[in-house]
C-alpha cells in the first residue's frame, strides 16, 4: 500500500475525489465561473483516470500497440480550453445582460 | 518507499487540498487559486505517470491559457468580496451529500476489482508515441477536433459582441440617411 | 576518470549517504535550490549592473562606478537594500495573493534553467521535452504578473497587468511556432539533440551548422523568436506592463523590497533564458564554426586523468556564454533605441504579422525537410560545390 507510484487504487481514488469536489463545486457555486471551475475540475479527473490507466496496466513502451489513454487525454485538455473560451463568452454575455453572474437569479425558464 | 512514492504522495495531498477550497471557499479568486494547485498536481502526477509530453501539455494549457481566462473573467465577478466561511452554507448541503454517494459508490466499486497484477512500468519517451498516433489511427479525431476548435472560437465571438440595441441602431440608420441626402 | 565517472562516483557516494528515501529526496531539493541560488541570483544579479552600465553608454554618461573596482559590487549592493527595506504591503491588499505572485515568476523563470545546455556534457537535466518544457514554465510567468497586480488593490497596476499577462500570453504562440520549426527540423525536443545536430558539415557527418542559416524560413523565424522572446520578458518596445512614463511602475507598483527583487531578477532571468534557448537552438549552442568541440584533444593530462572534458567542456561554455552575452547586449541596446508599442499595435503585430509569418514559415520549413531530405542550405552548397 506504501507503494504509491504505482498502485493503480490511489490513483483512481485520488481521481474520484476530484471528480466528487468537481461535483460540489459545479452543483453549489453561486458564480458562473465557479461552475465552470467545477466542470474543469470533473474534466482533469476523468483524463487522470485514462493516464493512469494506459501507464499501469498497458505501460508507456511503444511495443507495436498505441498509447491510447495518453491521447485522449490530450484530447480532452484540447476541448477543455476550447470549452473556457465559450464559457467566458458565455458569461460575458450573462454579465452584459443582467449585470451579475449569480446563478441563483438565472431563473427565467423556471416553471 | 522511493523518492516517486514520495512526490506521488505530495502531489496527492496537494491535489485534495486544492480541490476541496476550490469546491467550499466563498471568495472566489481564492477557489481559482486552489484550481492553479489543483492543476498543477495533476500535471506533476502525469509526470509520474511517465507520460512527460501531456505534463508539458498540461502546464501549458491549463495553467498557462486556460487559467488566465477564469481569472480575468474572476476579476469582474462580485463575489471576491465576500469572506466569511458558512454564509451560503445552506446551498452546499444536497450538493455534498450527492457527491458523496458518488464518491462511495465508485470506491466500493473499485474495491471490488483485483488489482493484484500491478508491476512499475518501464517509462520511455511519449511524444514520438502521440505524434504516430496523431497522425496514424487518431487522425479523423484531430481533423474533428480542429474543426471543432474552429466552430467554437467562431461562436465564441459571435456571443461575446455586444448587444446594439433596436432604436438605437435605427436612429444611427436615420443619421447616415440624412448625411447621403445632404451630400447627395 | 572523465566527468561521467567522476559523477557516477559521487552519485554512489551520496546513495550510501542517504538512501533513496524521504532523506534523499530533501536532498536533492535542497541541492537543487542551492544551485538555483548560487548560479542563477548572481546572473541576474550581475546583468542588472551590466544594464547599468550599458544604458550609461548609450547615454554618453558612466554610470555605476564608486562600489568597488568599476562598480561591479554595485549589484551586491542594491540586493542587501532591498533584503533591509521594510516589508509594506499596501491595507487593502490581499495578503496571500501578494505574498505568493512573486513566486510564481521566480518558478518559471529560475526553473527553466535546468534544460540549458551550457556544454556538451554540462546541462542540467536532459529531458526529452526540453524546449517544450522551458516553454511551459515560461507560461507560468504571466499568471505571476496577473496574480500581483489584483492583489496590490491599484487600479493602474491592475491594467498593466492585464495588459501583461494578455501580451505575453499572445506572444507564446508565434514563440512556439518558431520552435516548432527547429523541433520539425531536427526530430527532436531534447536540447542535447537540437544542439548536436548543429555541428559544422564534415564529409559524411551529420552536422548542418547553425539552424539560423538552415533554410530562409528558419532565418526569418530566428527574427520571430527574437521579437517574441522581447515580448515575453516584458522588455522594451514591449514593456507596456511596466511602462515607467504611464502607468508608474505598471503591476509591480506596489511592490518594494525583495518582492520587487524578486520581479526584476526573474525580469532579468528569463532574458537570459530566452538568449539562452535562442542561442541553443538558433545558432549553434556551443558549437563553433570550422572546429570539431566534441572531439578537441590537447593531450593534457593530470597523472593518468586525461583533462580533455574539462577543456571541452570550458571551451563549449565560453562559447555558449559568447554568444548568450552577445544576445542580451542586443536586447539591453534596443531597450534605450526604440520606443514603446501601444497595446493595440502590440496586439495587432501579434496575432495580424507575426502569427501568419510563423505558420507560413513552419510550413515552409516542413516543405524544405521533405523536399530537401532534411539538408542545410550549407550541405546544398557543398554537394553542388563538390567538397561535401
Amino acid at each position: 500500500m506504501m507503494n504509491l507510484a504505482s498502485n493503480l487504487p490511489a490513483f483512481l481514488a485520488f481521481s474520484f475525489l476530484l471528480f466528487s469536489f468537481g461535483i460540489v463545486a459545479a452543483l453549489s457555486r453561486k458564480s458562473a465561473i465557479g461552475v465552470f471551475m467545477g466542470v474543469e475540475l470533473m474534466l482533469n479527473a476523468a483524463a487522470l483516470n485514462f493516464v493512469a490507466f494506459q501507464t499501469l496496466r498497458r505501460g508507456v513502451v511503444e511495443n507495436g500497440h498505441w498509447l491510447h489513454g495518453h491521447i485522449f487525454s490530450l484530447f480532452v485538455i484540447i476541448l477543455a480550453a476550447i470549452e473556457a473560451a465559450v464559457a467566458l463568452a458565455i458569461v460575458l454575455r450573462i454579465f452584459g445582460n443582467r449585470q451579475t453572474i449569480d446563478m441563483d437569479r438565472a431563473t427565467e425558464l423556471k416553471g | 518507499m522511493t523518492i516517486a512514492d514520495i512526490f506521488v504522495g505530495a502531489c496527492f495531498i496537494l491535489g485534495a487540498f486544492g480541490a476541496f477550497f476550490t469546491a467550499f471557499h466563498p471568495n472566489i479568486l481564492y477557489a481559482a487559486i486552489s484550481l492553479i494547485l489543483s492543476l498543477l498536481s495533476v500535471a506533476g502526477l502525469y509526470g509520474a505517470l511517465g507520460a512527460d509530453f501531456l505534463a508539458a501539455a498540461q502546464l501549458i494549457i491549463y495553467i498557462g491559457g486556460i487559467l488566465i481566462v477564469i481569472l480575468f473573467a474572476v476579476m469582474m465577478s462580485e463575489d471576491i468580496y465576500k469572506k466569511r466561511f458558512f454564509e451560503g452554507a445552506k446551498k452546499y448541503i444536497w450538493p455534498t451529500i450527492f457527491s458523496g454517494i458518488v464518491f462511495v459508490t465508485l470506491t466500493r466499486v473499485m474495491m471490488q476489482v483485483d488489482w493484484s497484477n500491478g508491476s512499475t512500468p518501464d517509462f520511455e519517451p511519449t511524444s514520438r508515441a502521440m505524434g504516430w498516433a496523431l497522425v496514424g489511427p487518431y487522425a479523423v479525431t484531430f481533423q474533428y477536433v480542429a474543426i471543432i476548435l474552429l466552430f467554437g472560437l467562431i461562436g465564441a465571438v459571435i456571443i461575446a459582441r455586444p448587444a446594439i440595441k433596436m432604436k438605437q441602431r435605427a436612429a444611427e440608420i436615420a443619421v447616415e440617411d440624412n448625411t447621403e441626402e445632404k451630400d447627395a | 576518470m572523465s566527468l561521467a565517472e567522476f559523477l557516477s562516483g559521487l552519485n554512489t557516494i551520496l546513495n550510501h549517504l542517504f538512501g533513496t528515501g524521504l532523506p534523499m529526496f530533501v536532498f536533492s531539493l535542497l541541492s537543487a535550490v542551492i544551485v538555483i541560488l548560487l548560479f542563477v541570483m548572481p546572473l541576474g544579479g550581475v546583468s542588472t549592473y551590466i544594464e547599468r552600465k550599458i544604458a550609461a553608454d548609450f547615454q554618453e554618461r558612466i554610470g555605476p562606478n564608486r562600489v568597488g573596482p568599476l562598480g561591479i559590487l554595485q549589484f551586491m549592493a542594491d540586493g542587501l537594500k532591498m533584503f533591509l527595506k521594510e516589508d509594506t504591503m499596501p491595507r487593502n491588499a490581499d495578503r496571500m495573493v501578494y505574498n505568493i505572485a512573486p513566486s510564481f515568476v521566480t518558478a518559471g523563470s529560475f526553473g527553466a534553467f535546468a534544460v540549458v545546455p551550457f556544454s556538451a556534457y554540462i546541462i542540467g537535466a536532459d529531458l526529452n521535452i526540453g524546449v517544450f518544457f522551458a516553454m511551459a514554465l515560461g507560461s507560468l510567468v504571466s499568471l505571476g504578473v496577473l496574480l500581483g497586480a489584483w492583489s496590490s488593490d491599484n487600479k493602474w497596476s491592475l491594467l498593466g497587468g492585464m495588459r501583461g499577462a494578455a501580451q505575453m500570453v499572445s506572444y507564446e504562440i508565434p514563440l512556439g511556432l518558431a520552435v516548432l520549426s527547429v523541433v520539425t527540423i531536427c526530430g527532436s525536443m531534447s536540447m542535447h539533440q537540437l544542439v548536436g545536430m548543429q555541428a559544422w558539415p564534415t564529409a559524411g557527418g551529420e552536422g548542418h551548422f547553425w539552424n539560423v542559416f538552415h533554410n530562409p524560413f528558419m532565418f526569418v523565424n530566428f527574427f520571430i523568436f527574437f521579437i517574441a522572446a522581447l515580448a515575453e520578458c516584458n522588455r522594451v518596445p514591449f514593456d507596456l506592463p511596466e511602462a515607467e512614463s504611464e502607468l508608474v511602475s505598471g503591476f509591480n507598483t506596489e511592490f518594494s523590497g525583495m518582492r520587487f527583487g524578486l520581479y526584476a531578477l526573474s525580469e532579468f532571468a528569463d532574458v537570459i533564458l530566452f538568449a539562452c534557448i535562442a542561442t541553443a537552438i538558433f545558432l549553434g549552442g556551443w558549437h563553433l564554426p570550422f572546429f570539431d568541440l566534441q572531439n578537441l584533444n590537447l593531450g593534457l593530462t593530470i597523472g593518468e586523468m586525461s583533462l580533455n572534458p574539462l577543456i571541452q567542456s570550458l571551451v563549449m561554455i565560453g562559447v555558449f556564454l559568447t554568444k548568450v552575452a552577445l544576445l542580451v547586449f542586443i536586447v539591453m541596446w534596443l531597450r534605450w533605441t526604440l520606443p514603446r508599442l501601444r497595446v493595440d499595435q502590440l496586439m495587432n503585430l501579434c496575432w495580424k504579422y507575426l502569427i501568419p509569418i510563423s505558420f507560413f514559415n513552419l510550413i515552409g520549413a516542413a516543405v524544405w525537410t521533405w523536399v530537401f531530405e532534411g539538408q542545410s542550405l550549407l550541405q546544398l552548397v557543398g554537394k553542388v560545390l563538390g567538397v561535401y
